[in-house]
């Protein structure tokens, strides 16, 4: 099969078409603006503490209602999505870095390197998604940079895997042996020629380790590992409002709902991606 | 005998692949080319002809050195080429190019046709300013029957005919003196291939090349060959000049490939003989010679020994006990 250029107006166009996807990089969008813009959009500052106003709930003055320390919730909400994309996408970016190079060496050259870097990541992936963050935490104790250290080990098997594997299936072409007629050496011939071969499914890896990096900031902030309060974080903010889910549900719904509209939306966004850039489903 | 060095000669060249065989099986050993000798003078077309699987793409590439032979010499101008490494086999490189069966998958979907022809002339510095590597490449363009303002194109702009245009202008833009052309047409539609077969015909007489054209179609192999090898389960079992092969054909295994052209002219209509069987499997090969389950003409002897290739007449060579 013919393959093509995939020039970002296509996937573009490709994307719109699409409901979900259109709709999940919608989200992505407005949530990544939103995380850049928190000190220009947010009302109040999400630690300003109004205790006559505590648990009070939703009004013109406070959309999101107020919280048990009198903090404004919208202003909390709208950092919060600065705090979490900001790990995660450190953590994704470091991840995919480390990841995409240990997988294409491992892809690239088979053999012995890629027995050793492989099970050693077979050995990361033998623990249940979470609890390996949480053990991470848990050890080094909690705090943004364990967090990030936490979810980089945690999304590095994934994008490792993903990338050798797409290395072995693109290495078969012939474009590879041609590439070696003309004395191109193995790293170019592997930066060069096969990587940006293998960059689409990366894309969608990394879009997808967004909504689980997120998750698991959240997780970990429910259960008391991952940002401290008072830093205002959806999933610390949601344990809190546990206790008074029955007096102010307010509380807990407006950073559950960002959690889940944030999540679904990297989702959306990442299964489009998936269809936009697969050459075989392109017409659909 | 010839005075001059063979531009290529190969000795005893063989191949071993390692087949799993299930999870407690042992490794099995195949040989995909099995102890072939040949030589190729400078300016031959030679064509390398045989059923798919026969061991004639392997062939090919461990003549440009994209495979390390198991066993066996391979000689370029006299220089033993078999194990070459690092900047030696680079040097090499330069004279020894290959043209690919598949457009599609020779050329890198992400490089232009630029990108595609300067690398070679940056890797070698042949080229000194971006100006003269652009005259160089629209230069080959021009060669191959391609315009300047395909340069700046991507390979999915092109047809298939267009795309093996671009990969052979990228085999000849370093200059090389001996080119493998591995299935050179037979990813392309009837109608192109007689072009590229053109194309490559005037290249050769233009550049001074030697060819190797490996094809399981005789007829691309007898429009462009001046000799022709053939080839089966990874022995050579006749090799003769084009002429003299057509006119009379010896080993059983040739005249039945030869039996199985079509003939476009319906006066001479024919009924097309078939080769009975399959390849026997290169696992279990047989005792004797590798064509006896499928040769009419099979006697005892042919199940002992394998027979050698040996000159039946001058110039022709044929491996069979039965001529």
């Amino acid at each position: 099969m013919p393959k093509r250029q995939e020039s970002f107006w296509v996937v573009w166009r490709r994307i719109r078409k699409n409901k979900m996807a259109a709709l999940g990089a919608f989200i992505v969008v407005a949530i990544v603006v939103i995380g850049i813009l928190a000190p220009f959009i947010s009302p109040y500052d999400p630690n300003a503490q109004d205790l006559y106003s505590s648990l009070e709930g939703p009004s013109l003055k406070h959309p999101f209602g107020v919280d048990l320390y009198g903090r404004d919730i919208l202003s909390r909400v709208i950092w919060g999505a600065r705090i979490s994309l900001s790990i995660s996408f450190t953590a994704v970016l470091i991840s995919g870095i480390l990841g995409i190079m240990l997988g294409a060496i491992a892809g690239y050259f088979e053999g012995i390197v890629d027995e050793i870097i492989m099970r050693a990541f077979d050995m990361l992936l033998s623990f249940p998604d979470i609890l390996l963050a949480i053990a991470i935490v848990a050890i080094l104790g909690p705090g943004k940079m364990n967090l990030i250290l936490a979810l980089t080990i945690y999304s590095l098997p994934q994008f490792a895997r993903i990338t050798r594997g797409s290395v072995i299936s693109e290495k078969n072409n012939e474009y590879v042996d041609a590439a070696r007629l003309v004395g191109e050496n193995n790293i170019n011939i592997l930066f060069r020629y096969i990587l940006p071969n293998c960059i689409s499914p990366i894309i969608v890896q990394g879009t997808m380790r967004m909504a689980t990096a997120i998750l698991v900031i959240s997780g970990l902030g429910f259960l008391g590992l991952g940002i401290q309060p008072p830093t205002p974080e959806w999933g610390t903010d949601l344990s809190v409002a546990r206790t008074y889910l029955r007096v102010a549900p307010h509380m807990g719904i407006f950073p559950g709902l960002a959690i889940f509209i944030t999540v679904m939306g990297f989702n959306f966004f990442g299964d489009g991606l998936n269809d936009a850039l697969n050459p075989r489903l392109k017409d659909r | 005998m010839k005075q001059e060095i063979p531009l290529l000669k190969v000795e005893n060249l063989l191949k071993e692949f390692s087949v799993v065989k299930g999870f407690w099986a042992k490794k099995a050993r195949i040989k995909a080319v099995n102890n072939i000798s040949f030589s190729i003078d400078e300016g031959e077309a030679v064509g390398l002809v045989g059923e798919s699987g026969c061991g004639k793409t392997t062939t090919g590439r461990m003549l440009v050195k994209l495979l390390e032979p198991t066993a066996g010499k391979i000689f370029f101008s006299g220089e033993d080429i078999s194990n070459l490494k690092g900047s030696k086999l680079k040097t090499i490189r330069r004279e020894i190019q290959m043209v690919f069966q598949d457009p599609f998958s020779s050329l890198n979907p992400r490089m232009t046709v630029y990108d595609i022809l300067k690398r070679p002339l940056e890797i070698f510095k042949v080229a000194k300013g971006s100006d003269e590597k652009k005259q160089i490449a629209l230069e080959i363009l021009q060669d191959v029957g391609l315009k300047p303002e395909h340069l700046t194109r991507y390979p999915h702009e092109f047809s298939g005919g267009q795309r093996q245009r671009i990969a052979i202008a990228r085999a000849l833009i370093l200059k090389p003196r001996f080119i493998v052309l591995d299935e050179p047409t037979s990813a392309l539609d009837v109608s192109v291939q007689a072009q590229i077969l053109n194309l490559l015909k005037n290249l050769r007489k233009e550049h001074s090349l030697t060819y190797l054209l490996i094809s399981h179609d005789l007829s691309v192999v007898r429009f462009l060959a001046n000799r022709i090898m053939v080839m089966y389960m990874g022995k050579l079992v006749e090799v003769a000049s084009t002429s003299e092969l057509f006119r009379e054909p010896l080993h059983p295994y040739t005249r039945l490939l030869m039996g199985s052209i079509p003939n476009p002219n319906p006066r001479h209509r024919k009924k097309l003989k078939m080769i009975e069987g399959d390849i026997p499997s290169l696992l279990n090969p047989p005792p004797g010679c590798f064509f006896a389950p499928r040769c009419p003409l099979k006697t005892s002897e042919c199940d002992k020994a394998f027979p050698e290739l040996r000159e039946v007449k001058e110039g022709h060579l044929a491996a069979c006990f039965k001529i």
